[in-house]
């Protein structure tokens, strides 16, 4: 055992009823490191990470911690070896505050009572070293993705570990709070803390990371210096080959518009005197910093928030959305940025999540359900976006991140809108994936839907759509077609005070 | 009845917030607005219906008779905001009190010695509960619906069936049962300080904290390495300490005990702890709210029982008024759209 390495798993394998979620993984970290974790959806990464809290326990095989055999049974014993963990479902309280959740597992404390002065103090500066400012007294059920991921980073940092391993922190966070929290994780290695960092975009992996692990099928491929690889290596290695991504021309009819919405007030959300259209067949792209108010717009007209003021036409019809109900009913479709709260039936299964928006109209007036033609469905949804899954039958909570991703947007493809609207359509899910889910909203489009994609991803947006919508403050600031467009202009608009 | 709720709102909950908003804006955003609403709400109403509601015997019969509920009601409020329940709360409060009792009478021991052995007992049953729920793995509900049986039974057959007569030392009696200077029930007093001691634990302790942690994310909670099975089993424990306590109380007041008594107030307790906020999802309520809330419910049966209803209108009537109260109480903090 090298002096240097801080952890090492030797042939740890876990099964899952039929699915090998780890067979004989076998890599060390090294002290001090940025330790890159990457894979495909269901490889095994957040697997092996959890096994490493505690809340797994592994079938066979052995992990060494600074150089000892060490068996993890529970979050504690972690805690206590020094393993801090940003998880991937990001789990807080959100009856607590921001403070209280921070402070969760260790208060500071006066005697028998918390001393909750000195701990809010503590999270605002916590929170200042990562670049935000917050009230550290507000609840984190009000707290949009983005926040809750960064409290839930802010909870790791606090506890000053040896080793902190941060599951997909990334991917609810825009480019500016990605620099920010790369800064905190130089500063944090600087300062000897050892970190194993997962992230499904390479160009993360390999602008931050020393050395890289590719998981596959949950078996380990390779350890590599970062510096000695490249991205197209790291993605054979992950997948093997996939085919470049091919740029469609845009098939949008300019002069058809599906969906025009003037002069839409909601001030609960912040939304003020959104004006603009969508044309048929067009893939229309909102960008944003966190915050700009896209996912809100998005409810807006989803019907979740009801506008305060405002008209909203669908093909030259006036429409009144109250809820989601009636959006559907206008031929809307909205995949939530927020996957466990507003989109999984976590413990339905894969089946009853991907058909839960047509189960009317799959089930005859009057009899029970249509089981063949809902397999159908749904066994099609499995295959066309290559769902990772043992079955129709498996509850969804069971899958990894990106795979139920993949069955939220296979609700909505299964709902056929006439208007989809995607919500960081791509957060979590592995390139291949990515390309995948690219090749279906142009498919979509092409068959005669349109698309309005958020994505904080803005190379990925710029890519996909025709047209881009760039908001700030509750507002739009302004629009680009996508050939004039640059992620600097874009950023320069989003910026704009 | 105003004095007692001012003094425990100086225990709120642990995270409100303060800062430059005016006072009554802060009172309007307490989730304890709604409840304390109907609490003013009814008042006023018995007060303008009868001639005899507001009165200082008929005040004090209230807080006598929401004491012993409202005992529980402060340890229910902590299981139900980590997303338990108990139903067996009567019937721990028949097997314990029925057991102090056996051992006053028939084996002559002391009383104090004897209530001690009852809070055990009565710790004990909860621990049982909390053991079955927590590390078997099963709903609350489940368990202490057939613990509610079995303790029940227990109840019926150390007691033969038959009800005892006790009659307690003096110097027992005046500190649990007795009427201060023959006006102030001593039991209410216990209300009051089962009151402030939970209103200190729920919001001012670290154990307090966990609770309302487990309850809001249990999976949060152990991964912040909270032992969560300890702070349920802990709930259980003293739900059970309390109940035991409560009739320790009543058997005192009432000088008997049957082992049929407190058959259904765990439907009490439970109306009285929701309808003071406390969230059957868990996370949520206050000791305040739950205080309250018991003595809404008080005041209603009293109030139709001096406004001459009959006893089977009560029932009905009482369920109605607790719908709508749960209506107004949860209509102040409902989330906007
Ligand atoms: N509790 C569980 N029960 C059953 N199967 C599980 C469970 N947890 C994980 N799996 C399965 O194990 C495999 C590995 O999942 P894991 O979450 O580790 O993938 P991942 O690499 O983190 O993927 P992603 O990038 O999508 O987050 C998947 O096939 C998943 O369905
Ligand atoms: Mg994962």
């Amino acid at each position: 055992m090298s002096e240097t390495e801080i952890l090492r798993y030797q042939g740890i394998s876990k099964r899952f009823g039929g699915v090998n979620a780890l067979s004989d993984v076998s890599f060390a970290v090294n002290r001090g490191e940025i330790h890159g974790l990457v894979g495909e959806n269901g490889a095994g990464k957040s697997t092996l990470i959890k096994i490493t809290g505690g809340i797994y326990r592994k079938d066979t095989g052995q992990v060494f911690w600074n150089g000892s055999p060490v068996d993890v049974a529970s979050p504690i014993d972690a805690q206590n070896l020094g393993i801090s963990i940003v998880h991937q479902e990001i789990p807080l309280c959100n009856n607590l505050t921001i403070a209280q959740n921070v402070f969760m597992g260790s208060l500071i404390t006066k005697g028998f009572t918390p001393d909750w002065p000195a701990m809010e103090e503590r999270t605002v500066e916590l929170f200042r070293q990562i670049g935000q400012k917050v009230n550290p007294r507000q609840k984190v059920g009000e707290l949009s993705v983005a926040m809750r991921q960064l409290t839930a980073i802010v909870q790791a940092l606090r506890s000053k570990s040896q080793f902190i391993i941060m599951d997909e922190p990334t991917a609810a966070l825009t480019p500016g709070e990605v620099e920010t929290l790369f800064e905190v994780l130089l500063r944090l290695k600087a300062e000897g803390t050892t970190i194993m960092f997962v992230s499904h975009i390479l160009s993360e992996i390999m602008a931050i990371t020393d050395r890289v692990t590719v998981l596959r099928n949950g078996r380990h491929v390779s350890t590599v210096n970062t510096e000695d690889t490249s991205i197209p290596e790291i993605i054979s290695m992950m997948v093997g080959d996939i085919p470049p991504p091919v740029h469609k021309a845009s098939v949008a009819k300019r002069d058809d518009v599906v969906l025009e919405v003037k002069n839409l007030n909601k001030e609960l959300l912040g939304l003020k005197d959104i004006t603009f259209r969508l044309y048929r067949q067009e893939i229309l792209g909102v960008a944003g910093i966190q915050g700009a108010g896209r996912t809100e717009l998005a409810t807006c007209l989803f019907g979740l928030y009801p506008p305060d003021s405002g008209t909203i036409e669908v093909e030259g019809k006036a429409v009144t959305i109250t809820n989601p109900r009636t959006a559907i009913e206008e031929g809307l479709g909205y995949l939530t940025e927020d996957r466990r709260h507003l989109g999984i039936f976590s413990d339905m299964n894969i089946w009853q999540n991907a058909t839960a928006v047509i189960i009317d109209d799959l089930t005859k007036p009057g009899t029970v359900l249509d089981r063949k033609e809902i397999d159908e469905v749904a066994s099609r949804s499995v295959k066309d976006l290559r769902i990772r899954t043992s079955g129709l039958e498996q509850k969804i909570r069971y899958l990894s991140g990106g795979n139920q991703q993949k069955v939220m947007l296979a609700r909505w493809l299964n709902a056929k809108p006439k208007i989809l609207i995607l919500d960081e359509p791509t957060r979590g899910v592995d390139v291949g994936a990515k390309a995948e889910i690219r090749r279906v909203i142009q498919e979509l489009v092409s068959q005669g839907i349109s698309v309005i994609v958020i994505s904080s991803d803005l190379e990925e947006l710029l890519n996909i759509s025709d047209r881009v919508l760039v908001m700030a403050n509750g507002t739009i600031k302004g629009e680009y077609l996508a050939h004039e467009a640059t992620t600097d202009k874009v950023m320069a608009l989003a910026t704009l005070k | 009845m105003r004095s007692t709720s001012g003094k425990i709102a100086a225990e709120g909950p642990a995270a409100q917030a303060t800062g430059a908003v005016p006072i009554y804006r802060r009172l309007f955003q307490r989730q304890e607005f709604g409840v304390f609403l109907v609490l003013v709400l009814i008042s006023v109403f018995f007060s303008v219906s009868t001639t005899t509601f507001l009165t200082m015997p008929n005040m004090l019969n209230v807080l006598r008779q929401v004491s012993i509920n409202g005992i529980i009601v402060m340890a229910m409020t902590f299981v139900i905001i980590t997303r338990d329940i108990d139903l067996s709360i009567g019937s721990t409060f028949a097997l314990v009190s029925m057991s102090v009792a056996i051992l006053f009478n028939t084996h002559g021991m002391n009383i104090w010695l004897a209530s001690l052995i009852g809070l055990i007992l009565g710790g004990l049953l909860g621990l049982i509960n909390g053991i079955i729920t927590v590390k078997g793995q099963l709903p609350p509900f489940i368990v202490t619906l057939a613990s509610m049986m079995i303790y029940r039974g227990m109840a019926l057959v150390v007691s033969g069936g038959v009800p005892a007569a006790v009659r307690l030392p003096d110097s027992f009696f005046m500190l649990t049962g007795a009427r201060l200077w023959g006006r102030i029930p001593v039991p209410s007093l216990w209300f009051l300080g089962a009151t402030i001691v939970a209103g200190f634990v729920l919001h001012k302790t670290s154990y307090g904290f966990k609770v309302y942690a487990v309850g809001g994310s249990a999976e949060a909670a152990r991964l912040a390495g909270i032992n969560t099975d300890r702070v349920r089993i802990t709930n259980f424990v003293i739900i059970g300490v309390i109940s035991g306590l409560a009739g320790i109380i009543s058997m005192s007041y009432l000088s008997s005990v049957t082992p049929t008594v407190g058959q259904g107030i765990e439907t009490q307790v439970i109306a009285a702890t929701v309808l003071g906020g406390t969230s059957m999802l868990g996370g949520v309520g206050t000791i305040l709210g739950s205080m309250l809330g018991a003595l809404v419910l008080g005041i209603i049966r009293n109030g139709l029982v001096l406004m001459g209803t009959s006893a089977y209108w009560i029932e009905l009537i009482t369920g109605v008024v607790l719908v709508l109260a749960v209506l107004v109480s949860s209509y102040s903090h409902r989330e906007k759209r």
